[in-house]
């Protein structure tokens, strides 16, 4: 099996971090940062990225005149 | 592609009642499938215009919109995928012309939308939860809104809306390369703005949550 290169393994980290590689390519790069550790420190620093902005991002809920004004919207017939 | 609810109607002339059936159809369908993304929408507007009067437009036009053209929805897709293109779309139509210049931060801005926001969120029940969330972590709010609009719209659609790479390509008219190379960079900055916030608040690579 050929090896992962670490520019390879860059183009793949978001989309290690967020789930969406294919089989294949998700066992090439865990073999790959499992050697490499530029790589393997890259992915935990986009993980924890990932996850500050998950958790502490500010989310508001839609003012409730607004959420009634939707529901008069679709009460009329179009 | 456009599916008439309409189709399977017999039609039987002056039988109103048969068609405000069909209206009535449509109306708790969408409103089962498309009203529980209204905070979600909210939220993106709010990040899009940075105004909650603008906002609240903004989804109202939306969602009057995607009412209008429900039977285009295809439906067992995701309808919030749905919702959110058309809000962009709007968004673009209404206030890209006279937007003001990419990737340029306005701090000024960001206070004046959290004070209005207060005023606006002032009647809702859990203004003081979400209200002084905000003023905790709005380092992280700056940070984001400090990247340039390429990179923010990504990591906001990936990593707080959650929409796969496909949904986020067709919503902001990119290949999926693209999508890959922008969260990868995007994220790259917001790391460097977060350096102080994640040390800070004892985020640390060491102890990121596994998820096999």
């Amino acid at each position: 099996m050929t090896t992962m290169t670490c520019k390879e393994a860059m183009a793949l980290m978001s989309a290690a971090v967020d789930g969406e590689l294919s089989n294949i390519e998700q066992e090439a790069f865990e073999r790959h940062i499992a050697w490499c550790v530029n790589c393997s420190r890259e992915f935990q620093e986009a993980k924890k990225t990932k996850r500050i902005v998950r958790e502490k991002i500010v989310r508001f809920k839609a003012p409730q005149s607004l959420v009634n004004s939707i529901m008069k919207l679709t009460e009329t017939p179009s | 592609m456009t599916k008439s609810p309409f189709s399977h109607t017999q039609h039987s002339p002056g039988s109103h009642p048969q068609l405000s059936a069909q209206e009535l159809k449509k109306q708790e369908e969408f409103q089962e499938e498309a009203i529980e993304h209204i905070n979600a929408l909210y939220n993106y507007a709010l990040h899009l215009t940075m105004n909650p009067d603008d906002a609240n437009d903004l989804v109202q036009e939306t969602y009057l919109k995607a009412y209008r053209f429900f039977d285009s929805f295809e439906k067992g897709t995701n309808c919030k995928a749905w919702l959110f293109k058309i809000l962009k779309n709007n968004y673009i139509n209404k206030f890209r012309k006279n937007a003001r210049e990419p990737g340029k931060v306005d701090y000024d801005l960001i206070k004046d939308f959290y004070h209005s926001i207060k005023a606006a969120q002032s009647d809702t029940e859990d203004l003081n939860a979400g209200y002084f969330k905000s003023l905790m972590h709005d380092e992280v709010y700056q940070a984001l809104q400090s990247l340039p609009e390429e990179f923010r719209e990504v990591i906001q659609l990936c990593d707080i809306e959650g929409f796969t790479y496909e949904e986020i390509a067709n919503m902001v008219e990119s290949p999926i390369g693209t999508v890959r190379s922008r969260l990868y960079r995007g994220r790259k900055l917001l790391r460097e703005k977060l350096n102080d916030f994640a040390k800070k608040h004892g985020y640390t690579s060491e102890n990121s949550e596994d998820h096999h």
